[in-house]
């Protein structure tokens, strides 16, 4: 009986240890979510120039009925920037000039400045794989410029300018001019091609920022850019259009007609596998017209040239993006590569090895059938 | 020894089987596949599955032997009594050892995405002392919580990587057959060591109510095994790739960090993903460490199994600490695995070999 009793005072006295609650506890009124990371080439041209944006609590939460009011309270978020050897290095040393922690479990925006991407992001990439802290699903994007520049961007849309860039790519179900990447793609092209990878491009602008076309990734390198119409040929065959704009001149008539793109299909063969391999990539397009000049009536003919005219213009802008892939920047982007290492693996064995130098001058054709599905509500 | 009523139904063996197969390996499985056949990492979980179903058989032959006897009991009574002692003793070191590299990976894992300044000794001795507390009430006690357990885990696991369904690409598993018999063969090797873990029935078999279902036991434990890694790999392989499977240490862990509930609902669900993987496990350590200690009371033809359970503790305990990193870790994870093929498969396939000249020549005499 005694002996009971002496146990259970112990398991009670005991318990002060595990009801502490949580070892890694932080509260949440210690950490600072960083919404963005800048990562730049520093002045001095060896280090790197790390920044981190985080939103400040009080005053997003302070915007109803709380008594300084959100609007006129200057900016929400506070950006740090910090020369360092690496990403964590900077978010240690943030440590001597903040009061709180840096978390990156909500992180949305990874921002390369240009001048370190030309330089290569191995260490970028290498600090995303071995994180286990970071969101596998924020977005990696190439900053024309410097990223630390685009952090602290004002306007009165959103909030945080982390969710105003991560709200723009919700916008790729309309627009096929920029391409999206979150860190488990950026991982896994990266990876399955050894360092080649379109990641999009952002500008700043007043008081917004642009994600517009792409930066040519080669061998963990920036080589330079796709514009906005090259983006959207590239797009096509990687059968990433979600919904797209084309726009075409009927001869005759000064204003366009503009086809919204539905649905996409891309379909790669190989028909010669010589020295260099000829491609064929059926593309199917399907949409509808939503604006025409008001002059023309639509009848099937009609549909039947306008159709054509769609083709040859798809057909014209995949081919131009092809062209700067094969011929100035030389690297695989649109996936024949992994098209033969999948589907044509005794051709892909020969090519292989040697693929860098034999995808340029690799044939290319392409073939576009356009159907118009739909007309608007007149015709 | 167990108590006269400390026995369990087929349905609570298989979900046990089951149980204790499936845990740890599930976070490394589809790197060691994609490691040695690539796409073809399906292929391999299958014919690995078959590995695993007839060494699964062979010891189900061998329990239907038993005949009320225990496992040290039986195998002295076929192969003498020092091999009996020596055949206990190695198994009993076996689950020791597999309870440690249970432990050590399981903090590897929470301590990496959970849990970082937690002390790794700390994650250890909880889930071990509470395997402590389940195992000391016997099999059946443990046997029941295995089927409690099952569809938690099996609900979970199939809902959560249906979320990823819109970021895989089954694409990433062709092409087909390209990878050297060799390979494949060797891969599937792999994949049968990762289904390791029947053995327990071995020594639980003496608590089994009757043996006459023991062949159903191995063929539906080791199918819905089967089942569950081809639903893991084929997932995990197509939502990272399998260049970008073979760099990660826990692919799978990594493939549950992005899921995301459709609608912006619910972020960042790894969580209490992971929790329910800790349940699984648990539910790996627990028969391990109990194997371990009904081996050694059957070696001393104790009365009470209990009594052996605090005293294996410090030594699994002492033993998961042991590795310094997780390269080494992996070392180790390895030769347990290969231990696995002598004690999953080498060893019942000479009982059974053993028994069976035993039983004829006995009928000659």
């Amino acid at each position: 009986m005694k002996l009971k009793k002496i146990f259970l005072i112990t398991v009670a006295a005991l318990s002060i240890f595990y009801t502490t609650g949580c070892w890694d506890m932080v509260d949440i009124d210690r950490r600072f979510f960083v919404g963005q990371i800048g990562v730049d080439k520093a002045e001095d041209g060896e280090q790197m120039l790390v920044s981190f944006v985080f939103p400040i609590v009080r005053k997003i939460a302070g915007g109803q009925g709380g008594g300084e009011g959100g609007g006129g309270g200057g900016s929400t978020v506070i950006a740090v920037s910090t020369a360092a050897d690496s990403i964590h290095a900077a978010a240690r040393q943030m440590a001597m000039r903040l009061s709180r922690r840096l978390f990156f479990e909500h992180t949305r925006v990874i921002l390369i400045g240009e001048e370190l991407a030309r330089d290569g992001i191995e260490e970028v990439v290498n600090f995303l794989e071995r994180n286990s802290e970071i969101n596998r699903r924020s977005f990696v994007i190439i900053v024309q410029g410097k990223a630390k520049d685009l952090l602290n961007f004002q306007n009165e849309i959103e909030v945080l300018p982390a969710l105003y860039i991560a709200n723009i790519f919700k916008n790729r179900d309309i627009c096929a001019r920029f391409v999206e990447v979150d860190v488990d793609k950026f991982m896994r092209e990266i990876h399955t091609t050894n360092g080649n990878v379109l990641l999009p491009r952002m500008t700043l602008g007043k008081t917004d920022v642009k994600i517009s076309g792409a930066a040519v990734m080669k061998k963990y390198k920036l080589m330079g850019w796709l514009e906005e119409n090259e983006t959207m040929g590239a797009n096509f065959i990687l059968e990433e259009i979600r919904g797209a704009d084309i726009v075409v001149y009927i001869p005759g008539y000064k204003y366009p007609v503009v086809f919204t793109v539905t649905h996409n299909k891309a379909a790669k063969e190989l028909l010669e596998a010589g020295d260099y391999p000829k491609f064929r990539v059926k593309l199917d397009v399907k949409g509808e017209i939503v604006e025409t000049p008001e002059q023309i009536r639509l009848d099937q003919e009609m549909l039947k040239k306008i159709e054509k005219l769609l083709e040859d213009r798809i057909n014209q802008i995949v081919t131009s993006s092809i062209k700067k892939l094969q011929q100035e920047y030389q690297v695989d982007l649109l996936e024949f590569g992994v098209y033969l290492s999948k589907h044509k693996p005794e051709v892909w064995e020969r090519y292989e090895k040697d693929w860098e130098n034999i995808f340029p001058d690799a044939e290319i054709n392409v073939e576009t059938k356009v159907t118009i599905r739909g007309i608007g509500a007149s015709y | 020894m167990l108590m006269d009523d400390d026995r369990i139904s087929t349905a609570q063996a298989i979900a046990l089987a089951i149980n204790t197969i499936l845990g740890v390996g599930l976070t490394t499985l589809p790197r060691e596949l994609t490691k040695a056949a690539g796409p073809d990492c399906w292929i391999v979980v299958i014919l690995g599955g078959i590995f695993a179903l007839i060494s699964a058989l062979i010891i189900a032959t061998v329990i239907t032997r038993f005949n009320g006897k225990t496992f040290i009991e039986y195998t002295s009574s076929i192969l003498g009594r020092p091999v009996g002692f020596l055949v206990g003793v190695l198994y009993a070191f076996y689950f020791v050892l597999s309870c440690a590299v249970v432990l050590r990976i399981f903090s590897s894992v929470i301590k990496n995405f959970v849990l970082e300044s937690t002390p790794r000794e700390f994650i250890i001795i909880t889930l071990l002392v509470l395997s402590f507390y389940l195992i000391r009430h016997g099999l059946e006690p443990m046997a029941r919580f295995m089927v409690i357990n099952t569809p938690i885990w099996l609900i979970t696991a199939v809902a959560a990587f249906l979320f990823t369904f819109n970021k895989a690409d089954f694409s990433e598993l062709l092409p087909f057959f390209r990878t050297p018999p060799d390979k494949l063969l060797f891969g599937s090797l792999s994949a049968a060591l990762s289904m390791a873990g029947f053995e327990v029935l071995m020594v639980a078999g003496q608590g089994l109510n009757t043996t006459k279902h023991v062949y159903k036991i191995a063929l539906v434990s080791i199918a819905t095994v089967t089942a569950s890694y081809l639903y893991l790999v084929v997932f995990v392989v197509s939502v990272l790739g399998v260049e970008e499977t073979k760099m990660l240490l826990w692919p799978t862990v990594d493939v549950l960090r992005s899921i995301t509930v459709p609608g912006g609902i619910l972020e960042r669900i790894e969580a209490p993903l992971i929790t329910v993987w800790v349940i699984m496990v648990f539910t790996t350590l627990s028969p391990y460490y109990f194997s371990a200690a009904i081996t050694i009371a059957n070696i001393f033809n104790a009365k009470e199994f209990k009594i052996f359970v605090p005293l294996l503790f410090p030594w699994i305990y002492f033993l998961s600490m042991t590795p310094q990193n997780v390269l080494e870790l992996e070392s180790w994870l390895k030769f347990v695995g290969n231990l696995s093929i002598g004690f999953g498969f080498v060893i019942p396939f000479i009982m059974l070999i053993a028994g069976s000249l035993k039983a004829r020549w006995g009928k000659s005499q």
